[in-house]
């Protein structure tokens, strides 16, 4: 796959909430594969012609010769024109990578770090920081977060979303707060997919394979004349997952194997020629096997449900446009340990955004946004109800100073106000006034000036300072002492946002000569104020004189690096990638400073200082082949051995990946995937050792 | 004497195909996708006026050329070119949806902007200092990196205006 250089405060610890499963879930979920086969077979029988427009991400991209993006600062732009260091994935990365999920497809991208705890369970982080519920990653698909507040923690598995419908995936490295907001400080993660309106997408694939994997995918869209235009998708599947390995028997005992069913619905609308109207709503149920945040493993129950809409006008005064959506989640846990915890939660975000994004003359361009956050959590964990408010503004401006310099800079302001109502547990101290009269004001900042001093090279300086907001269970976490252990847990409501200051130099340059295109980037990260969920952070005395486990600020990290990397393709099909990433992170921290092990975030120790990507294919007629390589160096992780955390050194290990795909007729590709061909058992995390695969599949594409 | 004029004439000749090397077919698919993207976009047939000045063996040269090249007709986004040979002194006439300006028509090229402002006829060039002049709307160029020029006082006059997220893709003037 030729993806090169460009293109959960303590457990979601949802372990506190137990519960048996509520069976309507589970018959949910096993209706959505049978689902999956019924709009196959139905697809199958009705072929729906539809003629895609010119007018669009692919009509741009055909035009410019290279992809385009919003996610760099909101305004649309030519990739390498993008004052950060962004990487995009393509539907042909996708499909030659073989991948059935987005964290497999994420592995061979320079400077992102993957950890796969399960079949259906990884963590993905950009450039350390990685763990288990790694709260520092914004994902979004098609601009709507697909995080959990709770944490601060994205389920991969069950984003409603198939690999079939994704036109793009935007990895931006670095923080990116001042477009975003909170979340968004490693990185951010734009999932893209085809548009009905512009887009024409009628596929279905079914997959099988070890593991005992059963799935499959359907995508359909249909247009009414130019005016409107609907994108229909849904997907399952079930697998057994990796055979425990060396794990306690309470955590083998508490995973069960991945179900998942996924559904979505798109509809886009041309109201007048020049407003548009969106209306999106999706549905997830899942059964899955996860790490949590203590190195306990358990199993989660989830459905989510997400409704979105907005509506965007090109007026004289600009594109303005109004988005609003809200996601809710339903989650409960199964895990024997967590007896005495209730185990489920019911969150709700609602966010609406306004903006206004006009081009001023021949050479500036200015973003102005208005946002309105509101989050709850509502469970036994919190002891009632938690949640923030959220009120930003922001404002871009780019500055095309010569056709060779711009210059973009970018602010944002955000107040948060924090509100709880419930019980606090004894012992924090705190009492319902010290929540609800809680909040921070914080400014972040992207700054970013490319220099094209020739068509075929390309600087770009970029300072940032981003925010990472505590989680809800940071602030709200409220388990007495006796329920899981002797100590209370609580959150803490004074608790600081993590600030994110980062410092970057790229240079991109082609090279027409062999079809290829490098990167060179350096960068330094300071984090400050970084933040311990509560299960992790240093023990206390409560004000009973119980000891407390309390969430706080631990102290700061320093993280520097440098990625290197060439990508390109031949005339004769020939396709490569290869480069090399490099990372240090110092923390100076009072986490694990005693002689055990309480928190799972060691982040010096907790990342690959040395990962190198490789990728060669060749499409020949109807067929294609593609080897995938990933090397990296040894890490530290964590495994929770009964009642402590066990450090754990993850070796260095190489991982090759290899796919065949041969279009049989215009309708029907077939193609056989092989994950980690090189060994059948591979110890890539302190979890069970991630086992050999290979799925066949067969796509129907009409 | 004899050698001088051979030597003119070889001269003129390179010259002449040095310019028809510059126009290619993808220049022109790449003006198709362009005009795709106004705002009341072109689509179908669209008749292409390409520009010459009768009795100048360059110009002449050059229209011949790019009606060779466009042939019949070229397709590209949503749209296929049909190419009219237009004289820039009957320009207020033609019956043209774009006019196509080759380079080399340098002082002459303000009649046109004049009929394409007078007519509204988008004016699309690769002589990206006529678009820098206001003499035409559109400049297209693919090598050695796709660049868009547009200028906007000669677009607004010629009432080829663009949506806001194509104007913030592209270089204006």
């Amino acid at each position: 796959m030729p993806i090169g250089p460009w293109t959960t405060p303590v457990v979601r610890r949802r372990s506190h909430m137990r519960g048996p499963v509520p069976s309507r879930r589970l018959v949910g979920i096993a209706s959505i594969p049978r689902l999956v086969l019924a709009v196959m077979a139905l697809m199958l029988a009705a072929r729906s012609p539809v003629t895609a427009q010119d007018i669009d991400y692919r009509g741009l991209e055909q035009m410019f010769g290279e992809p385009v993006t919003q996610s760099a600062t909101g305004e649309p732009q030519r990739a390498g024109y993008a004052p950060v260091n962004m990487v995009i994935i393509t539907q042909d990365d996708i499909r030659r990578s073989g991948a059935t999920s987005i964290p497999d497809v994420l592995q061979f991208v320079a400077g992102v770090d993957v950890r796969t705890y399960g079949v259906a369970d990884a963590e993905v982080g950009i450039r350390g920081y990685n763990q288990p519920y790694n709260p520092r990653l914004l994902v979004l698909v098609n601009g709507r977060q697909v995080y959990s507040d709770d944490y601060g923690h994205v389920s991969w598995f069950t984003i409603p979303v198939q690999m079939e419908e994704i036109r793009q995936i935007e990895v931006i490295k670095g923080p990116n707060s001042a477009l975003y907001g909170f979340n968004a400080v490693s990185g951010v993660i734009n999932i893209i997919t085809y548009s009905p309106l512009y887009d024409s997408i009628n596929t279905a694939t079914l997959r099988g394979g070890t593991q005992n994997y059963a799935g499959g995918s359907a995508v359909t869209t249909a247009r009414v004349g130019d005016k409107a235009g609907l994108r229909l998708s849904l997907g399952g599947l079930e697998a057994s997952d990796f055979a425990p390995g060396n794990l306690t028997e309470t955590d083998a005992a508490n995973r069960r194997s991945p179900l998942i069913g996924t559904f979505n619905i798109d509809g886009r609308a041309r109201i007048t020629p020049n407003v548009e109207l969106i209306l999106e709503g999706s549905m997830a149920d899942g059964r899955l096997a996860e790490k949590n945040l203590d190195g306990a493993f358990d199993t989660s129950y989830s459905r989510d449900n997400s409704l979105r809409a907005e509506i965007t006008a090109d007026t004289p005064i600009g594109v303005l446009k109004l988005n609003a959506y809200r996601n809710e989640e339903l989650v409960s846990i199964g895990a024997a340990t967590l007896a005495n915890v209730t185990a489920s939660v019911k969150e709700d975000v609602y966010v609406v955004q306004a903006s206004d994004l006009v081009k001023l003359g021949a050479d500036h361009t200015v973003r102005v946004g208005l946002e309105y956050r509101d989050n709850t959590a509502t469970g036994g964990f919190v002891n009632g109800t938690i949640g923030y408010q959220v009120l930003a503004g922001s404002v871009m401006w780019d500055w095309r100073i010569s056709p060779e310099l711009s210059v973009t800079n970018a602010l944002r302001v955000d107040n948060l106000r924090l509100r709880y109502s419930g019980t606090p547990v004894e012992g924090s101290g705190f009492t319902l006034a010290d929540y609800n009269n809680a909040g921070f004001t914080v400014a972040s900042f992207n700054s970013g000036l490319v220099f094209q001093p020739t068509h075929k090279d390309t600087f770009r300086l970029m300072a940032a300072r981003g925010v990472q907001a505590p989680s809800l269970v940071d602030f709200g976490l409220q388990i007495p002492a006796g329920a899981l252990g002797a100590a209370a847990v609580a959150g803490n409501p004074d608790v600081h946002p993590t600030l994110v200051y980062n410092l970057e130099l790229d240079y991109d340059r082609e090279i027409p000569a062999i079809g290829s295109t490098s990167r060179a980037s350096v960068f330094y990260q300071r984090n400050e104020d970084l933040i311990s969920e509560p299960f992790s952070s240093p023990p206390v005395v409560g004000t009973t004189g119980i000891p407390l486990l309390l969430a706080s600020n631990v102290g700061h990290g320093d993280a520097m690096g440098a990625e290197f990397g060439v990508r390109g393709h031949s005339t004769t099909g020939v396709r490569w990638n290869l480069s090399y990433s490099f990372v240090v992170t110092v923390d100076s921290t009072t986490l694990n400073e005693g002689p055990v092990s309480t928190s799972p975030a060691s982040y010096t120790d907790s990342v690959p200082r040395h990962v190198v990507v490789a990728g060669i294919g060749y499409t020949k007629d109807r067929l294609e082949l593609d080897l995938m390589a990933r090397w990296q160096s040894s890490y530290l992780d964590f495994q929770f051995a009964g009642t402590t955390l066990r450090p754990v050194e993850v070796p260095n290990y190489i991982l090759l990946n290899g796919r065949i795909g041969y279009r049989l007729t215009d309708t029907f590709t077939v193609a056989a995937t092989v994950r980690q061909f090189n060994i059948s058992r591979l110890m890539q995390t302190a979890g069970p050792p991630v086992e050999r695969s290979a799925i066949v599949s067969v796509n129907a594409h009409f | 004497m004899k050698f001088l004029t051979i030597g003119a004439v070889a001269l003129c000749v390179l010259y002449a195909a040095a310019a028809q090397a510059q126009l290619t077919r993808v220049d022109l698919q790449l003006v198709a996708r362009v005009l795709g993207f106004l705002e009341k976009p072109l689509t179908g047939t669209v008749r292409l006026g390409i520009v010459y000045i009768p009795g100048d063996d360059q110009s002449v040269h050059e229209a011949d050329s790019i009606m060779t090249l466009l042939g019949t007709g070229l397709s590209a986004g949503n749209l296929l070119f049909a190419p009219v040979r237009v004289r820039i002194d009957q320009a207020a006439a033609a019956q043209v949806d774009v006019f196509f300006l080759p380079e080399g028509l340098a002082d002459h090229a303000k009649q046109i902007s004049d009929v394409a402002k007078l007519r509204k006829i988008p004016c699309v060039t690769l002589d990206i200092a006529q678009v820098r002049n206001g003499i035409c709307a559109i400049g297209v160029r693919v090598l050695p990196k796709i660049e868009i020029y547009v200028n906007r006082t000669a677009a607004e006059d010629d009432d080829t205006t663009f949506g806001s997220v194509f104007r913030m893709m592209i270089t204006e003037f």
